[in-house]
């Protein structure tokens, strides 16, 4: 809204570069030529294709493929977005949205519940204009006293932010007719991978828990590049959809961090079976590396199917995991002793006690896969690894290598609906390797055999039919 | 949504129309307030001990609410106190409604350097009275709820973007690949002294800009005023088209242009403005009882008796 129209270049007296006039002038008169020659090349170009092809005209004509209600205005008007320059000269440009209100819950058509938590109610609705199926969550807002929540705050910056294939996806905020009637619209999901679990009578196959993993990772990558800490990952914050996807959610405890680092980061932060030794022991800075043990125990649950550390307590939490990966020495852990409860606890510090038993837990992993999950569980977190070295690891170029997507079975959905069936397929018959590759019916098999040829893809999607 | 390098822009539409004018808000009246509310938040900032970082984007919150609102609706002062609460929270720098509610009453009250400030007179002793600022228990309630109802309509009116890419950080990357830093240490404060010009500027510019573009142009100002060399214009290697410095910033010359007498004319603009409304911007802005734009409604009605 300029109050004085301004004309760009005419403000004599603080024109910031006379040199920069002529020399625009001296391009204008250039770019005006530029574009006689191209203007005759046009309309040669269109005479040649009007002769040609008079009888086509109507089948060019600009389609308006589904508008969004939001975009009435965006047709009759210039686009906020400033034209491209002149020349063959490409400049970045950003995809500006625009500024508008929330629009209101009466968008959607509510289906049935999902489930309720502590900061609100999860159902499954309908666009009343599209008829897709989304999630929508609304948050508990009537007793806040202290305006807005921060964490729900949060959770919507960082998700607005994260839009990456394997993070759920928020469509967008709406409104009720109160100003504490806010639902956060979701995609849909069909499973979380915790209920998943406890349907399923074995846990994902090697080259299954390589894809999830894998993508568990690199939407992990993302967040943490974007300088976001999720900072409550478990696998019942992990969604699944049917297919083959998983997408991390729940972002009420993430943040946006710093660096130099923030200080005074809470310390009660992700579900305590998941939660990193250091945070155990109250460090008072912590980073990355937290969301990075979380993942390491989801890779143990996994393999498993159970979680690795069920701990009641905080000290039976920081106990359990020292007894199975050791207590640490100065040498494990630099500077652990330092940590503030780490003195209030005592563990005994024998060749037998501070050596780790992971290895015997998980005999079946490979030693790609044993070195992957020992380096995210990790005791020190400065020599954890780091969400881009593990995309590297050799572990996912190793057989058998990560399933595709495609390939995944399906469930019953338990958040949609739907019962479970029972599976009457009986499993496919292991492959060659004593790891066991195949899987579920008929294009296990020959997943066997096209695992092998790399990136089969238009192949291998024709078989999945 | 989108990247976090780039904001959400008015569209024309909305600039050429604004809620507030169709409310029968004079042009340079919907201006003038604006301005006392960004001038309101950056004040307000210091003595809470924000950050720039939070000042600015209470003031991009602040202007991107009243695209869609009338300043007769959601009068500027409990927006200001909104848009500051909102943007503590949101740069993790949270304050206390109760600091930002007596903070504003502060500024408002006695002579301080804000320009919206009451001028400096006889009447104010050097340490001013507490009297004169104290915010009595039951208007702080009234203001407190009146805050928190505008928190909400905030979000609501910019569905929850609230995600605000700012230039400064940008700035200094810049300013780093141009080798400007070293040979010319003051360049740092002047580039920062004209984006934050920037968001007093009436034309908006951190609604119709990107933050690159905004970077580019405060230190195509600042080195002309350190008399740091940037580099010459070349040919693209490929296209062979001559391109300047700030087409590798994304910013062609036009908009380059454009920003910089933008941003070349804020400063005379704060000066007439200021003294337009000396001494009277207390009561523009005062808000009632019932949280209506008294002092708005006031200076209204004076302009309709005016015109008869």
């Amino acid at each position: 809204m300029a109050t004085k129209p301004k004309s760009r270049w005419d403000t004599a007296e603080d024109d910031p570069a006379d040199l920069a006039r002529l020399k625009a002038e001296k391009e204008s008169r250039k770019h005006l030529k530029a574009q006689k020659d191209r203007r005759k090349a046009e309309a040669a170009a269109t005479l040649a294709t009007s002769t040609a092809s008079t009888s086509e005209p109507t089948t060019s004509s600009p389609h308006h493929p589904k508008r969004r209600k939001l975009d009435e205005d965006a047709s009759s008007i210039p686009s906020s977005t400033p034209p491209p320059p002149p020349g063959p000269l490409k400049l970045l440009r950003f995809e500006a949205p625009e500024i508008a209100p929330c629009r209101h819950v009466d968008n959607y058509e509510l289906l049935n519940h999902i489930e309720e938590g502590s900061y609100g109610i999860v159902s499954r609705a309908r666009d009343t204009s599209t008829g897709e199926i989304v999630a929508l969550k609304k948050l508990k807002l009537e007793r806040e006293k202290d305006g807005f929540p921060i964490t729900s705050l949060r959770e919507i910056q960082t998700l607005m932010i994260c839009k990456h294939p394997n993070i759920i996806n928020l469509r967008e905020v709406v409104m009720g007719d109160r100003l504490d009637q806010v639902y956060l619209v979701m995609d849909f999901i069909e499973h979380d991978l915790k209920t998943l679990f406890s349907s399923m009578q074995e846990p994902f196959l090697p080259s299954e828990t390589k894809t999830l993993l894998l993508q568990l990772i690199s939407a992990t990558h993302f967040m943490h590049t974007n300088w976001i800490l999720h900072r409550d990952l478990k696998t019942s914050n992990l969604l699944m959809n049917n297919r083959g996807q998983i997408k991390v959610a729940d972002f009420g405890l993430a943040r946006l961090i710093s660096d130099p680092p923030q200080k005074h980061l809470t310390r009660l932060v992700v579900t305590l079976w998941y939660r990193s030794p250091e945070l155990l022991l109250g460090a008072k800075e912590y980073g990355r590396e937290v969301d990075m043990w979380s993942i390491g125990c989801i890779f143990a649950e996994l393999l498993t199917k159970e979680p690795i550390f069920k701990g009641t307590t905080e000290v039976d939490q920081i106990s359990k995991i020292f007894t199975l990966l050791g207590v640490p020495t100065e040498a494990s852990w630099p500077g652990y002793r330092r940590l503030p409860h780490a003195k209030s606890l005592t563990f005994p510090r024998t060749p037998a006690t501070t050596g780790s038993q992971l290895r015997s837990k998980f005999p079946m992993l490979t030693n790609q896969g044993f070195d992957l999950l020992s380096r995210l569980l990790c005791l020190d977190p400065a020599r954890r690894i780091t969400a881009e070295e593990v995309l590297k690891h050799e572990y996912f170029r190793e057989e058998p290598r990560p399933k595709r997507e495609e390939m995944f079975p399906t469930f019953p959905s338990k958040a949609g609906g739907e019962k479970r069936r029972r599976r009457d397929t009986p499993e496919a018959p292991r492959g060659g390797e004593g790891e066991g590759e195949g899987g579920w019916g008929e294009e296990g098999q020959f997943l066997v055999g096209a695992q092998e040829e790399e990136v089969g893809g238009g192949f291998m999607l024709k078989l999945g039919r | 949504m989108g990247s976090l390098l780039a904001n959400p822009l008015a569209s024309p539409l909305q600039l050429a129309a604004s809620p507030s004018q169709s409310d029968g808000i004079p042009q340079d009246l919907e201006a003038s307030l604006r301005f006392a509310g960004c001038a309101l938040i950056q004040s307000a900032g210091i003595l809470l001990r924000l950050p720039q970082t939070t000042v600015a984007t209470a003031i991009v919150l602040l202007q991107r609410f009243y695209l869609v609102s009338s300043m007769r609706e959601h009068p500027i002062r409990p927006t200001v106190s909104a848009a500051l609460f909102l943007s503590s929270k949101l740069t993790e720098q949270a304050r206390r409604p109760r600091d930002i509610i007596n903070v504003l009453a502060y500024i408002l009250s006695v002579p301080t350097p804000c320009p919206i400030s009451p001028p400096k007179t006889g009447d104010f002793p050097e340490t001013p009275n507490p009297e004169t600022y104290y915010v009595p228990e039951s208007s702080y309630f009234a203001q407190r709820t009146h805050l928190l109802q505008l928190e909400a309509h905030i979000l609501r009116a910019i569905a929850f973007q609230t995600h605000i890419a700012l230039p400064y950080t940008l700035a200094i990357n810049y300013l780093q690949a141009l080798d400007a830093l070293k040979p010319h240490p003051t360049i740092v404060k002047r580039t920062f002294g004209y984006l934050t010009d920037a968001l007093l500027s009436p034309s908006l510019l951190y609604l119709t800009h990107q933050p690159n573009a905004l970077a580019v142009a405060a230190i195509y100002l600042a080195a002309r005023e350190c008399g740091a060399k940037m580099p010459d214009a070349g040919l693209v290697p490929g296209v062979e088209v001559e391109a300047g410095w700030w087409d590798i910033f994304d910013v062609d010359r036009e908009e380059l242009g454009f920003l910089v007498v933008c941003l070349k004319a804020v400063g005379e603009w704060v000066g007439t403005e200021v003294e337009k409304w000396r001494g009277k911007w207390g009561d523009l802005l005062a808000v009632g009882e019932d949280g209506s734009a008294e002092g708005l409604e006031r200076e209204l009605e004076r302009r309709r008796r005016g015109e008869e």
